[in-house]
C-alpha cells in the first residue's frame, strides 16, 4: 500500500537570527505510521515539530518545505491565517507539560468544545460540549462529564494530559504530533497515555510524530525513528534496526549511555551537548565521537543503507550488537558497616485549611509510620510515584523537616548532606564554584581541599574560579555533589539526582555517586521515580505508595521476584529496550 | 456566599479598628477645639463651658462610643467650627470624589488596556518600545502638572472646556460632564500610564505560557488566542493593581481637586485641617477608609470570580 505520504518534509531549517538551530531535516510520514524523533536537549526535535505547525516563537524563522496531504499550501512560510485552518483540524499537537498546557481559568470541556466549533465539526454549543464528554470518555477518563466541568487545577497530571489529547484529537486529525507527552507523568500513567495514543492511532489510522528522549519508550510506540543531534538528523530507519544495530556512532553511544540493565555499565558520552552556535564544522558529532578522523571535517550526507535506513556518517557502525557490554566496575565487596541512621515510625501530616471558622482541621498524611536503617557502605533507593511520600521521607531523614511523630536518630559524629534534583536552582548564581564548595567547610577550607573535591567528582581544577552558569547541567550536578561531600558526611542523600539531566551525562553522575559511596564508606540514600536508576545505583530498595512502604529488600530480589502487586505494576510500566519494539515492526 | 460573609466580617473588623485608630490619633493631637473656637483671649470659664457644650470634657471612651454610635446611624456629629451637621457635607462631597475617581479610572482603563496589550504584542517592534517609553514618561508626570497642562491646552487656548468648578449631575448633566472631563483626564492619564506597565507585563507573561500555544495548536489565530485565552488570564494580576489604583484615586484626588476647584472630599479634608475642625477631619478620614476597604473587598471577590483556582478551596 504505497500511496503518497501524509507528510513530506524537505530541507527544514530553523534559525534564531544568524544562528542555525535546525538544519536539513527531511523525512516523510505515511498515514497511520508512528515516527519517533529521538534526541537530547538542544537537538532540535521540539523546534522541528513546532516549525511544522508554525508555532515557533517570534524570534525564530523556519525555512524549507513541509507538505501535508490535503493542504494546498506549504506549511513552512504559510500565513497564520492559513495555518490556523490546519492546526487542530488536520494536525493536532500534545505538549510536554500537561500542568500548564490548559487554560487555567476555563473549564476542560469547553476547551475541547472550542476546537470542535472552531473548525465547524460541531456548530451548536451544546452538541460540541456533548461531543467533548464523549471524547473524554473515549480517552478513558473516569466520570467524563465531571471532568468536562472541572477546571484544569482540579485534575491530576494524567487527567489533564487526556484533556490535551482530547483537544488534539477532537477533529480526528490525520497527524498527531506528541512532544514528550509523558515526560512529566508517573510511569504507570505514562503507560496508560502511551497505550491510548498507540491504540487510537491504529484505530483511526492517525499518523503520529512522537518526540522523546526516552529510547525504550519510542521503541514501544513507533515503527520508525529519526535520531537528531545538533539540529540535524544523523540516522533514521525502522525502530528495531536503529535501536538494536545502530549505524551512527551517536546512536550507539546514546544506547550505551542509557543501558542500566543488570551487568551493564552505562557509558557517558564524552563532552557535552554543544550550544547551537558552537557546533563543529563538518560532522556535528565529530568532537565527541570515538571514531572521528580527518574525513569528518567534511559534513557527511545522509545516505540510505541496505536495510532501509539512512545515516549521516563517514564511518557507520556495522557491528551486530550495539556494543560489547562493559561490565560494571568490580567493587570490593562492601561490608554493611555500622548503623549510621535509624528512623522509627516516621509520620508526617499536613493540616488542610479549615473549611469554616473553628472547624476541626482536616489532615493529609504524607508519610505513615515508615522506619528504616542506613548503614555505612550501603546504598538505599527509595522509589515511588508522585504523592508516594518519598521526598517527604528524604526531607525528614535529612533533617530538613520535622516529623509529626516518630524519630530519626543518627549515630555519634554522623554528618548528613543532600544533593537536590535541580542543578540550576540549587546553586547560588552569584558565587564562584570554589566558594560554593568551600562554604560548608567554614574556616577549614583550603584551595587544595577544594581542588581535591572537584577532582573527586570529575571536574577540572580550573572550575573553581568560575560561576555556575558557565557549566552544563551535568557539571552543575557535579558541583552540587562536591559541595555535599565537602564536610565529609557519613550519609549522602540525593533527591532525583539525575532526573533533570540528559541521558548522555546521566551515567557520569551515577558513577560519581557510586564511586564516592564505595570509596568512602558512606551511606547513600537516593530518592527517584526512575526504577532503572535505583537498580543501577543501589543495594537495597524501598517501594513506596501513598505514604507507606509496600515492599523492601535487596534490589536484585525485588526486581526478579516482586512480592507486592504494585511493585510488579511499576516494573511492568517501565518500557525496556529490546522487550518493547512496537508490534507493527518494519 | 460563604466567602462574601467572610469578607464582610473582615471588612467590619477593619472598619472598627480604623475608626478607633482615627479617633485616638486625633484625640492625642494638641489643639483643644474649644480653645481654638474662642481664640487666645477667652476666659478659662468660657472655654470650660464650651467644652461642656461640645462634650469634649467627657472621658475619651465615652466620646468615642458616642461618635461611633452616631456613625452607625450616619450621624457624623456637628462641627465645632461651623456648627452645622457634618454628615450631609460629607455625603455631598463624597459623591463628587466618587465621580472623579471613577472617571479617572475609566480614562486609565480605556488608555491602559489597548496600550498595554499592544505594547506586549509588539514588544519586539519599534511601536511597542515607543508605547513603553510613553507610559514611562506618563508615570514621571505628576497629576497636578498634567492637570495644569490640560487646562492650558483645552481651557485657556482652545476654550473648549471649563478650567475649573463643578455642576452637580442633577442640575445639568451636560455641564456636569464638561466640568469632569479635564480633572478625570489628568487623574486618569497618569494612572493609565502606570496601569499600562502592569497590563503590558501581565500580557507578556501570558504570551509565553503553554496554554496560549495550545490555543493556537487547536486552530486559533494568534490574535484570537490572545484575546480569548490570554486576556482572561492576564486580567487576574491587573485586577489587583486596579483595586489599589482606585483606592489611590479616592484618597489622592486632593491635589487635582485643588487645581480644578472641584468641591470634593479632599478639598473638604484640607478645609477641616485648616480650620482645626477635628470632628470633620475624623468624619472624612473614616469615610475614605471605609471606601478603600469596600474597594478591596470588591477586588477580592472579583479575583475569586476570575480565577477558579482560588475558588475551590
Amino acid at each position: 500500500m504505497t500511496t503518497a505520504p501524509l507528510l513530506e518534509v524537505t530541507g527544514l531549517g530553523v534559525d534564531a537570527g544568524a544562528v542555525p538551530l535546525v538544519r536539513d531535516v527531511s523525512f516523510s510520514l505515511a498515514r497511520g505510521e508512528r515516527l519517533g524523533v529521538i534526541g537530547e536537549s538542544g537537538s532540535g526535535k521540539t523546534l522541528t515539530a513546532l516549525a511544522l505547525l508554525g508555532l515557533l516563537d517570534d524570534g525564530l524563522r523556519a525555512t524549507g518545505s513541509a507538505r501535508l496531504d490535503g493542504v494546498p499550501f506549504d506549511l513552512v512560510g504559510a500565513s497564520d491565517r492559513d495555518l490556523s485552518t490546519v492546526r487542530g483540524r488536520l494536525a493536532g499537537m500534545v505538549f510536554q507539560e500537561p500542568m500548564t498546557a490548559l487554560n487555567p481559568v476555563m473549564r476542560v470541556g469547553p476547551q475541547i468544545a472550542e476546537t470542535l466549533r472552531l473548525h465547524g465539526t460541531r456548530t451548536e454549543r451544546a452538541a460540541a460540549r456533548a461531543t467533548a464528554v464523549d471524547l473524554l470518555d473515549r480517552l478513558r477518563l473516569p466520570d467524563p462529564a465531571r471532568a468536562a466541568r472541572a477546571h484544569p487545577h482540579q485534575l491530576s497530571g494524567g487527567q489533564r494530559q487526556r484533556g490535551v489529547l482530547g483537544i488534539a484529537l477532537a477533529n480526528d486529525p490525520a497527524l498527531l504530533i506528541c512532544d514528550e507527552p509523558t515526560t512529566a507523568l508517573d510511569v504507570t500513567v505514562q503507560k496508560d497515555i502511551v497505550d491510548l495514543i498507540t491504540g487510537l492511532s491504529a484505530e483511526r489510522d492517525t499518523a503520529v510524530l512522537y518526540i522523546s528522549h526516552d529510547l525504550a519508550l519510542v521503541a514501544s510506540v513507533c515503527h520508525r525513528v529519526l535520531v537528531m543531534y545538533g539540529g540535524r538528523i544523523v540516522e533514521s530507519g525502522p525502530v528495531r534496526q536503529v535501536l538494536s544495530r545502530p549505524a551512527h556512532p551517536y546512536t550507539e553511544a546514546l544506547l550505551a549511555a542509557c543501558d542500566l540493565s543488570p551487568g551493564a555499565r552505562p557509558k557517558a558520552i564524552p563532552g557535552t551537548v554543544p550550544a547551537p552556535g558552537a557546533l563543529p564544522e563538518g560532522c556535528v558529532f565529530r568532537d565527541r565521537c570515538a571514531y572521528a578522523d580527518d574525513a569528518c571535517a567534511v559534513r557527511p550526507e545522509r545516505v540510505a543503507d541496505a536495510s532501509g535506513g539512512t545515516v549521516a556518517c563517514w564511518h557507520p557502525r556495522t557491528g551486530a550488537a550495539a556494543t560489547e557490554a562493559t561490565p560494571p566496575p568490580v567493587e570490593a565487596p562492601r561490608e554493611a558497616g555500622r548503623v549510621l541512621l535509624t528512623a522509627r515510625k516516621l509520620t508526617r501530616r499536613y493540616a488542610r485549611p479549615r473549611t469554616r471558622p473553628f472547624a476541626p482541621r482536616a489532615h493529609f498524611t504524607a508519610l505513615e509510620e515508615v522506619g528504616l536503617e542506613l548503614r555505612a557502605g550501603r546504598r538505599l533507593g527509595v522509589v515511588g510515584e508522585s504523592g508516594s511520600g518519598k521526598t517527604t521521607l528524604l526531607r525528614l531523614l535529612a533533617g530538613l523537616d520535622r516529623p509529626t511523630a516518630g524519630t530519626v536518630e543518627t549515630a555519634d559524629g554522623v554528618g548528613l548532606q543532600v544533593v537536590f534534583q535541580d542543578p540550576m536552582g540549587s546553586l547560588d548564581p552569584r558565587m564562584r564554584v570554589r566558594d560554593i564548595v568551600a562554604e560548608p567547610l567554614r574556616g577549614a577550607a583550603s584551595p587544595g581541599r577544594v581542588a581535591e573535591l572537584l577532582t573527586a567528582v570529575g571536574l577540572p581544577a580550573d572550575a573553581a574560579a568560575r560561576y555556575p552558569h558557565q557549566f552544563s547541567g551535568g557539571q552543575r550536578q557535579r558541583i552540587a555533589i562536591a559541595r555535599a561531600l565537602a564536610p565529609k558526611p557519613s550519609v549522602l542523600f540525593a533527591d532525583e539526582p539525575v532526573s533533570a539531566l540528559d541521558v548522555s551525562v546521566r551515567a557520569q553522575i551515577l558513577d560519581v555517586l557510586r564511586g564516592v559511596t564505595g570509596e568512602r564508606g558512606m551511606g547513600l540514600c537516593v530518592v527517584s521515580h526512575d526504577l532503572g536508576v535505583i537498580r543501577y545505583l543501589c543495594d537495597d530498595v524501598m517501594v513506596m505508595r501513598g505514604g507507606r512502604v509496600v515492599e523492601r529488600g535487596p534490589v536484585a530480589d525485588v526486581w526478579s521476584a516482586p512480592q507486592h502487586p504494585y511493585t510488579e505494576q511499576l516494573l511492568n510500566a517501565v518500557p525496556v529496550l529490546g522487550r518493547s519494539f512496537s508490534g507493527k515492526g518494519s | 456566599m460563604r466567602l462574601l460573609l467572610r469578607k464582610l466580617a473582615s471588612l467590619l473588623t477593619s472598619a472598627v479598628i480604623a475608626s478607633f485608630v482615627v479617633f485616638a490619633f486625633l484625640a492625642v493631637l494638641p489643639g483643644d477645639p474649644a480653645e481654638v473656637a474662642l481664640g487666645t483671649n477667652a476666659t478659662p470659664d468660657a472655654v470650660a463651658a464650651l467644652r461642656h457644650e461640645f462634650g469634649t470634657d467627657r472621658p475619651l471612651v465615652t466620646q468615642y462610643l458616642d461618635w461611633a454610635q452616631g456613625l452607625l446611624h450616619g450621624d457624623f456629629g456637628t462641627s465645632y467650627v461651623t456648627h452645622d451637621l457634618i454628615g450631609p457635607r460629607i455625603t455631598d462631597r463624597f459623591g463628587v470624589t466618587c465621580w472623579l475617581a471613577l472617571g479617572g479610572m475609566l480614562v486609565a482603563v480605556l488608555l491602559a488596556l489597548p496600550a498595554g496589550v499592544l505594547a506586549a504584542a509588539w514588544h519586539r517592534k519599534a511601536a511597542g518600545a515607543l508605547l513603553s517609553a510613553l507610559s514611562q514618561a506618563g508615570i514621571a508626570i505628576p497629576a497636578f502638572l498634567a492637570g495644569i497642562l490640560l487646562v492650558y491646552v483645552f481651557a485657556v487656548r482652545a476654550g473648549a472646556l471649563p478650567a475649573g468648578g463643578y455642576t452637580p449631575l442633577a442640575e445639568d448633566p451636560g455641564e456636569w460632564a464638561r466640568h469632569l472631563v479635564l480633572p478625570c483626564l489628568s487623574l486618569g492619564l497618569v494612572q493609565g500610564a502606570v496601569l499600562t506597565r502592569y497590563v503590558r507585563s501581565a500580557v507578556l507573561t501570558v504570551l509565553h505560557q503553554d496554554f496560549l500555544r495550545t490555543a493556537r495548536a487547536k486552530g486559533r489565530r494568534r490574535r484570537a488566542a490572545l484575546w480569548r485565552h490570554g486576556l482572561p488570564n492576564a486580567a487576574v494580576p491587573v485586577l489587583t493593581v486596579l483595586g489599589l489604583q482606585l483606592s489611590t484615586l479616592l484618597v489622592g484626588a486632593v491635589v487635582v481637586e485643588r487645581v480644578f476647584v472641584v468641591p470634593g472630599l479632599g478639598d473638604l479634608l484640607l478645609q477641616g485641617v485648616a480650620d482645626r475642625d477635628l470632628l470633620l477631619v475624623q468624619g472624612v478620614v473614616i469615610v475614605l477608609v471605609v471606601a478603600v476597604l469596600v474597594v478591596n473587598v470588591v477586588t477580592d471577590l472579583l479575583y475569586h470570580l476570575l480565577d477558579p483556582r482560588l475558588r475551590s478551596r
